[in-house]
Parts: structure tokens; C-alpha cells; sequence
């Protein structure tokens, strides 16, 4: 296959400048609408089907979870967002985020996981009194800060995130929430 | 978006099978072409030579035309003898083994020596008066200011230079590993954009044309096919600089000359 030569000759000294730009998260990988996109794909994703990597028993520990009392849980988004969901399932849901977040050519783009891994543990603080993480209050703040400031993220995870923050400013310095 | 429910999981766990082995290329050797274009082997130094040159002319053409307001016949004229009797004559590129400053800067020293030396020779021999007549320069203060200043035409020019060598060199490696997926994404995303400041173009739209499983997995091709054109671009400042941490400060420094610049 012979494919046309790109003459570079024309490019300015900034778009030169980000050619230079060697840092693989700089030059935005991906939108903010693609983001949205991804973010509500992964949020009607099946749990069990993203789990299951884990091998079949926790397969089958995932498929006992999800019919909990309550809505049933089909979905990440149905979990999250569920009045009372399991706490073991948002502990493989933040774990699965943070083996997402730590490859760089992992199958999330790291925003998405980042915003999953979040979520996860505000669910967890907000519906089930738990903390699954040993963030302290300040780093979990300055997270939320930043997942807040997203323009992608969808209104039903924004007010999830904002009760998460809620939650931990009235919490006060490092008590259980 | 319509995107296929694909399972991020195994999906998670199969990547590494899809990474491309590019890491394992980079470059040990520094400092190749340089070395090469000042070694005995007239054979290869004549090569090395060419390569050098023919890369980096256009940068000090620049220097000269933009940078110091030559006209760009007198340019060419004086570039020619810097070539044929520095580069050539007196094998000015062994000399840079000894310098230990950039090689960017070398060369653009010993053309600014070249140029100040001629202009005081054709000034003696025409008796000229000092403005500057003989090379075609109005600014008197312009001899003064030759030694010291470098010009944002010559890095600009140079870091053109690299950028194209570097973007000709993945293409063809892309096409002789027969990974056009990656040179298509990358063109797609970051290469088409930068030259025709246009959006990059969807990845829903990539995965369907390269035959990707899902969007996603053409998010990770283009993480590829970038970790491959960065270590292609340092193979390609490895070519003059003498270590690792030179390339990485060649690479910084041109681009903060490059994003000041207009």
C-alpha cells in the first residue's frame, strides 16, 4: 500500500510545537463530546461483562450481587445510582477503574476511569455510610474538583459526585463518613 | 453514538497482545550522523555528509534569508562556499566531535564566523563603505549583532526539518511493518489537524475504517502510533546529540522557541 506523502513544509511553528510535544497525554486524546459519549456507554455497560476478566467464580459472585433487594443491577450506571448497592461490587468497580487508569493504552481512556474510580468510592460513602478508599478527605476533594469541572460528565454522575463532596465537607477532618 | 458493547475487561486483559514493539527499537546510538560525517571512511562520511546536509541546509538558509535579510540568490551563493570550504574543505563537522555545545548551535556559529569573515573580506577588497552594500544588508549594527544572536527563522526552519524527516521515516515504517492502521489513525488524529487545523476525525469513524473492534481500541492505537513518532523524532535528534538527556533538551528547547514564536 503506497500512501501519499505529507508535505510538512506549510505547518506553523505552533502546530510544529505540538508536533514536538512528546507527552502522550497532552494533544487530548480524546474529546469532551467523545468523552460523553464513552462516559454513558460505560455507565449502560454490563457489570458482569467488564468483570469478568476476573475469572468465573467472581463472575458468578458478580451475578449473586447484582440481584440485590432493590432494583436489580444490570449496568454500571444502574449501580452507582442504586439506593443501596452492594458495597463488594463498588470495591471491584473502583478496582477495575484503577487497573483501567494504569495503562496508558488500557480499554478506558484514563478520564473515564478516572470519573468511574470516583464515583465508586462516593457511592460507596454516600449510600452506604463506607469509605473503600484510603484517600484522605483533602486529596478526595481535589479529585472531585477536578471531575466536577469536566464538561462531559453527565448530570446524573454530577449530582452523585457533588452529594460525594457534600458528604465529605461535612464529614470534618478524616472521621468515617 | 451507537458504540458496540465490547468487553472492556478481557479487553483489558488482551492489550498487551496489540501493543506494537516499538520500545524495543530505540535508538542506543547517539550522535550517529554526526560521527559518521567526521570519521575517515569516505564512503560513509560522504553519505553521512549528504544526509546532514541536505537536512539541515534549508534551517541555515533561513537563518540567512529571514534571520539576517540576505537575498536569497546572495544567500545561496554563501551557503554554497560554507559548504564547500568549511563543511567540505576543512571537514568542519570532525570538529564538532571537540565542541561541547549543540550541534545546532555549532553549525550556526561557524556559519555566522563564515558569514562575518566574508563580509569583511568582500568589504576589503571592494572598499567598500560599512553599510552593508556588498551582502546586501542595510543595518549597519547588523555585523554586530551576527555573533550573538540566533535566529527564530533558523530553529523554526530546523525543527521543520525534523518534524519531516521524523514523519517520512514512521510513515515508511509504518508501511514496511504493513501497520498502516497506525499511520492511518495517527494521520487521522494528529498529523491532518496540525497541518490543516482541522478536527481530528471521530473515532467511531477510524474503527470503522481500519476495522477496529470499538472506538476505544482506536484511542489505543493512536497512544501507539504517537509513543512510535516520538521515538522515531528522538532517533532522529539522536542523530546529532550525544546522549539521551541532549535529545530530550534539543526536543524542549525548540519546541518553547517554537510555541513563542509567530
Amino acid at each position: 500500500m503506497i500512501v501519499e506523502e505529507r508535505d510538512v513544509s506549510s505547518m506553523s511553528p505552533q502546530s510544529l510545537a505540538r508536533m514536538m510535544d512528546l507527552d502522550e497525554r497532552i494533544g487530548e486524546l480524546w474529546r469532551p463530546g467523545e468523552l460523553a459519549a464513552i462516559l454513558e456507554h460505560q455507565l449502560s455497560a454490563p457489570v458482569e461483562l467488564d468483570f469478568s476478566y476476573l475469572g468465573e467464580e467472581a463472575s458468578q459472585r458478580v451475578r449473586a450481587l447484582s440481584s440485590v433487594r432493590g432494583p436489580q443491577i444490570r449496568s454500571f450506571g444502574d449501580l452507582l445510582h442504586h439506593p443501596h448497592p452492594p458495597i463488594e461490587l463498588l470495591e471491584l468497580t473502583k478496582q477495575f477503574a484503577k487497573d483501567c487508569r494504569k495503562r496508558p493504552d488500557g480499554p478506558l481512556p484514563g478520564e473515564i476511569a478516572t470519573v468511574l474510580y470516583y464515583a465508586s468510592i462516593v457511592a460507596a460513602i454516600t449510600k452506604c455510610g463506607r469509605r473503600i478508599s484510603k484517600l484522605d478527605h483533602q486529596s478526595l476533594r481535589y479529585a472531585l474538583d477536578w471531575a466536577l469541572e469536566q464538561a462531559w460528565l453527565d448530570e446524573k454522575t454530577r449530582e452523585l459526585l457533588r452529594e460525594g463532596y457534600r458528604a465529605v465537607d461535612t464529614a470534618g477532618p478524616e472521621t468515617d463518613v | 453514538m451507537d458504540r458496540p458493547k465490547t468487553n472492556v475487561g478481557k479487553q483489558l486483559a488482551m492489550m498487551s497482545a496489540d501493543r506494537y514493539s516499538g520500545e524495543r527499537r530505540f535508538p542506543t546510538t547517539r550522535w550517529s550522523l554526526v560521527a559518521r560525517a567526521g570519521q575517515n571512511d569516505t564512503e560513509a562520511r560522504r553519505e553521512a555528509l549528504e544526509q546532514i546536509l541536505v537536512r539541515y541546509l534549508p534551517a541555515l538558509r533561513a537563518h540567512l534569508t529571514c534571520g539576517k535579510g540576505l537575498a536569497p540568490d546572495r544567500a545561496d551563493d554563501l551557503l554554497q562556499e560554507f559548504v564547500a570550504r568549511k563543511i567540505l574543505d576543512k571537514d568542519l563537522i570532525a570538529g564538532a566531535e571537540q565542541d561541547l555545545g549543540k550541534f545546532r548551535t555549532f553549525l550556526l556559529t561557524a556559519l555566522n564566523r563564515f558569514m562575518i569573515n566574508q563580509f569583511r573580506d568582500e568589504r576589503a577588497k571592494k572598499r567598500a563603505p560599512c553599510d552593508g552594500v556588498v551582502l546586501g544588508v542595510s543595518d549597519p549594527t547588523w555585523l554586530a549583532q551576527t555573533e550573538a544572536s540566533p535566529s527564530v527563522a533558523f530553529d523554526v526552519a530546523w525543527a521543520r526539518s525534523i518534524v519531516t524527516e521524523a514523519v517520512r521515516r514512521m510513515r515508511a515504517e509504518c508501511q514496511e511493518s504493513n501497520r498502516m492502521d497506525l499511520w492511518g489513525v495517527f494521520e487521522c488524529r494528529v498529523l491532518g489537524p496540525a497541518l490543516e487545523g482541522s478536527d481530528p476525525v471521530d473515532y467511531e469513524q477510524l474503527a470503522r475504517r481500519f476495522g477496529f473492534q470499538s472506538p476505544t481500541q482506536a484511542s489505543n492505537v493512536l497512544v501507539t502510533a504517537k509513543r512510535m513518532y516520538a521515538r522515531t523524532l528522538r532517533l532522529v535528534v539522536g542523530e546529532y546529540a550525544r546522549s539521551s538527556g541532549e535529545i530530550e533538551s534539543e526536543i524542549g528547547e525548540l519546541r518553547e522557541i517554537l510555541a513563542s514564536s509567530r
